[in-house]
């Protein structure tokens, strides 16, 4: 099979670029040979142009689009496929290019050059007012009782939306696929902060609404156990944060808190279930229209420097409703991300133990070799290595049973002080992506903030892949 | 014996320094008030110094000449002579292959040692149990408490009879008691939800309690839930996760009640035996090691539940032998032996709480065995290392393990630890540990090494060793201690230095 040579690309790029030009320059650059267009998404990290703040790449229009961007549906959303959903689908086109269909536009001229088109899915983490203000009756609940940001995956309307969307797009354009992008974790790892991207509040974990407790009572958790359980933890994460250290230790304390409430890890446990059924569904949706049709999940960076977190996902389990799933790689932003990582969990569950020394010991659970310390990390980046291995474990996973298409960082923006991709940084992992036996490549995570010389020095690595 | 000067002794030393500002504190600690009598306050010491002691030393060497050593030398106030079990680590001279001490027959006991209970057991205190045939027969008619109390009453000597949750396999009814393996299979373990096991430990300590006139009990239970044992997570155990226990049909009934699948349950522990031995032959899981063992975990939740199910079976001996106790007199005193294992590693850690235990207590005998606790430390970290951990290297595994401990980060390397024993610091962060958790609720006697036996090339203790330790202990806020674990593996050498530590931290 044809290796996969992909690339995570925003409308706003071909609006900005123009079409032709896009794909010249994405064929001569680094040989792409298919296209992830952010279709449905709110987030900026798939879509529009450089984030606010970073720098601009040597393309593109040098000026933010702050002052339009919006995001939502990128082509048309058809009635026809929402009506099993009090989810205004069918509203929710993105109106920062007026009316345009940015899926119908492409289309065509991919197709012209044999290059395929998957559309990008993304499930966010919260949505700006306007739709939040739609969508209050479907968005989740915090231990608090507030509404939370993102939607609840047990709700039958968001369910179904999510069908809808993926029915919508497949059934109304000649697409390859749907890559889906859900990024978000359950309560316990949010909880104690087991992330590289967000703050710690342990407040705000969710979910807790009548469609979690049913759920809940379904598979025999005690739904009142459970918040009780997470309150206990939310203390004791305040308390950590606040350095009141407990007379056993933070871990032995936490473990201890595991052990009077297992209705946290069990409701942590449901959460990852919902997840995996709106993928499901998803899945076998593309499927029910067209069986040729591939649909590909976006495995998160989470997964790859968190050992908890591997342990609630299993490549093997995932390959059972993926044709391809896009494993987060990305070398040169894991660095920073993975020192964050450390920096969180070192403010709960590990308190006693110095950072650096935790990092030795995560790396050594995570298979990491011989990557800087954990001062030097984000100035140096993980190492191609570290992409050679997580490609590996996930190719040795899936056993075959899925395509492993390794995301590659083309200069994701990162802290001032951290490391810029060189562009033989960028050849160095998508060589070792190869190396590893992938069966393509997504370079990620849009166009719109990727330098040339990154994208060439992609595209070398890609052609001696190809040509060996 | 003179004792090389090693660093570790210097350091040894440096600590004894820097603990003499705690002298002052310790000395004018009183003694706890919750083990006062009306008009006791005149004779009672600041603190409860006790010792343990098995039956074959007073037939050896005479009652009142040991009573004279431990109470003169060791200035000892409180004994704890080992009155039930089949163990050799409580009872015996010292245990076969090991030098004998510089006091006692010079004779192993191997071919006599017998075990069982060393007092008189008194018929109408066993009818809730089958086994009702466990006096000790190696010593004939000696009686230890008949023998031992009124002596140690004149010298003012409390007295708690050590009992053990330690077995033989032919005692008379203990075939139908044993635990059921997760492969169905007899254990050589008694099942402690079984009312016949139950009724023999309150029958046990009623008969003691109210039958001789002792100041309490000191109850010793040192087994393993099937998770920890599953994972060799204890220093001397080997690993075989097929032996895992108890499935039978009264913790199938306990589980049922508290809503555990039995067949889920089972069927995880037949998982984590896979892994367990896929660890152990190199099979590294395509994830790691650690997160197949978690994901193990979040899979079968159930294996989780029925470890604590175990946790909740022996808590429950525990607190009806506490409850028996305080029915026969309120004033009498219970205590539990705390496992080493509780120590060094953070997952039994969790199960256990010493507020907790406090309220069913009114001691604990915390074990802080340093000597020993070298290679002991070292054996439980070459286990984890076998399993769970075998992605990290050992020495790093330790170094992270006592940082989640809070051990100091000057204990000895991995290598090292065996050969040199953890430190007298150990001793104090335990201690304090164990007297911060508790809140006052219940006495922190923690347990010495004295002399306990280790392999050829581990660390044998000093007299200076046994000091510093023991002054540890009061630094750290101890209301006493137990020298551990049983007289006939002493030097009284080393009794002499605790009773000279007792001296001076009660002079101040």
């Amino acid at each position: 099979m044809e290796k996969t040579i992909g690339i995570q690309i925003g409308p706003s790029s071909f609006v900005d670029e123009g079409i032709e030009k896009c794909f010249d320059t994405l064929q001569k650059s680094a040989a792409i040979n298919t296209i992830y267009l952010s279709t449905f998404s709110y987030d900026r990290g798939i879509l529009g142009r450089q984030i606010p703040g970073a720098k601009f790449p040597d393309h593109g229009v040098q000026e933010s689009d702050e002052k339009y961007f919006h995001g939502g549906n990128y082509a048309t959303p058809h009635p026809q496929f929402y009506t099993r959903t009090a989810i205004k689908g069918a509203t929710m086109h993105a109106p920062d290019f007026g009316k345009r269909d940015m899926v119908a536009e492409i289309l065509p001229e991919a197709k012209k050059r044999n290059i395929k088109v998957f559309c990008s899915v993304q499930d966010g983490f919260n949505y700006p007012e306007d739709v939040s203000a739609d969508l209050q009756n479907f968005l989740e609940v915090r231990l608090s009782g507030e509404k939370g940001k993102a939607m609840c995956f047990y709700n039958p309307d968001v369910q179904e939306f999510w069908k809808a969307v993926a029915k919508d797009l497949s059934s109304s354009y000649d697409i390859d696929g749907i890559l889906l992008f859900n990024e978000r974790n359950g309560p316990l790892l949010n909880a104690i902060g087991i992330s590289h991207a967000q703050k710690i509040e342990s407040d705000k974990i969710t979910c807790f609404c009548k469609y979690h407790e049913k759920a809940a009572r379904e598979h025999g958790i005690n739904f009142e156990r459970a918040k009780e359980g997470y309150r206990k933890l939310n203390e004791f994460v305040r308390k950590s944060l606040n350095d009141e250290r407990p007379i056993d230790g933070y871990y032995v304390e936490f473990n201890r808190v595991l052990l009077a409430y297992p209705e946290i890890i069990a409701y942590n446990k449901l959460f990852d279930m919902g997840k995996r059924e709106v993928l499901k569904q998803v899945y076998n949706t593309v499927k029910g229209v067209n069986k040729g049709l591939q649909v590909g999940f976006h495995i998160e960076h989470t997964n790859s420097f968190n050992p908890f977190y591997r342990a609630s996902r299993s490549y093997s389990d995932l390959a059972k409703i993926a044709d391809f799933l896009k494993v987060v790689v990305y070398n040169n932003a894991g660095g920073e991300r993975y020192v964050n990582f450390i920096k969180n969990i070192s403010s709960t569950v590990f308190r006693d133990v110095p950072p650096e020394e935790l990092m030795e010991i995560d790396n050594y659970l995570l298979n990491y070799k011989n990557e800087a310390s954990f001062h030097e990390l984000p100035m140096t980046g993980l190492s191609p290595d570290y992409v050679y291995r997580e490609t590996q474990r996930a190719l040795n996973g899936v056993a075959g049973k899925c395509r492993i298409l390794p995301g590659i960082d083309v200069n994701i923006p990162t802290g001032k002080n951290s490391r810029k991709a060189s562009a033989k940084d960028t050849y160095e992992a998508t060589k070792a992506a190869f190396k590893a036996g992938a069966d393509g490549v997504i370079l990620s995570r849009k166009y719109s903030e990727m330098w040339m010389d990154n994208l060439k020095g992609a595209g070398r690595a890609i052609r001696e892949a190809i040509d060996s | 014996m003179k004792t090389k000067v090693t660093e570790k002794s210097k350091s040894r030393r440096d600590f004894v320094k820097k603990t003499s500002a705690f002298a002052a504190f310790t000395a004018i600690n009183p003694f706890p008030n919750i083990f006062l009598s009306p008009g006791e306050h005149a004779s009672i010491p600041s603190h409860l110094n006790g010792i343990q002691i098995g039956a074959v030393s007073f037939v050896d060497e005479g009652v009142k000449n040991v009573l004279d050593i431990v109470q003169k030398r060791g200035k000892m106030n409180t004994i704890f002579p080992t009155v039930f079990t089949y163990g050799r680590g409580l009872s015996g001279r010292q245990i076969p292959g090991q030098p004998f001490p510089d006091h006692g027959s010079q004779v192993s006991d191997k071919d006599t040692f017998h075990g069982g209970n060393y007092s008189t057991p008194h018929p109408e205190f066993y009818k809730n149990t089958t086994l009702k045939e466990t006096r000790a027969p190696e010593l004939g008619d000696f009686d230890i408490l008949a023998e031992v109390v009124p002596e140690a009453k004149k010298r003012n000597m409390k007295v708690f009879a050590s009992i053990e949750d330690q077995w033989r396999s032919d005692v008379p009814g203990i075939e139908e008691l044993y635990e059921i393996d997760v492969m169905g299979r007899k254990a050589n373990t008694l099942c402690l939800l079984r009312p016949e096991v139950r009724g023999f430990w309150t029958g046990l300590a009623k008969d003691i309690c109210s039958s001789y006139d002792v100041d309490g009990i000191l109850f010793f239970n040192e087994r393993n839930g099937p998770l920890l044992n599953a994972l060799g997570a204890s220093h001397f155990q080997t690993i075989d996760p097929t032996r895992v226990t108890c499935f039978c049909k009264y913790h199938q009934k306990a589980a049922k009640e508290r809503g555990i699948d039995f067949e889920r349950a089972r069927e995880g522990y037949l998982k984590l035996n896979d892994f367990v031995q896929n660890a152990l032959k190199d099979k590294r899981p395509t994830d790691g090691y650690y997160v197949e063992f978690s994901r193990l975990l979040l899979e079968y939740p159930e294996i989780i539940a029925w470890n604590e199910l175990f946790n909740v079976s022996k808590h429950g001996v525990l607190k009806e032998v506490y409850e028996t106790v305080k029915s026969v007199d309120p004033k009498l005193k219970v205590g539990f032996h705390i496992e080493h294992v509780n120590s060094f590693n953070p997952f039994f850690r969790a199960t256990r709480s010493y507020s907790d235990l406090a309220e069913i207590a009114d001691f604990l005998k915390v074990v802080v065995y340093n000597n020993a606790g070298g290679e002991r430390y070292a054996s439980f970290i070459d286990n984890i290392h076998s399993t769970i951990f075998k992605d990290v290297p050992a020495e790093e595994l330790m170094r992270f393990n006592n940082h989640l401990l809070n051990y100091s980060t000057e204990e000895e390397s991995l290598n090292r630890l065996p050969t040199a024993g953890l430190s007298p610091d150990y001793v104090y962060r335990e201690t304090k540990r164990a007297v911060d958790g508790v809140k006052g609720k219940c006495l922190i006697l923690p347990g010495i090494d004295i002399g306990i036996p280790n392999s050829d090339t581990s660390r044998k203790a000093s007299p200076e060793d046994t000091f510093e330790a023991v002054q540890a202990a009061f630094k750290g806020g101890a209301d006493g201690l137990i020298l551990s674990r049983k007289y006939s593996e002493m030097n009284l050498e080393n009794i002499d230095a605790a009773g000279r530590a007792i001296s001076e931290s009660e002079k101040g």
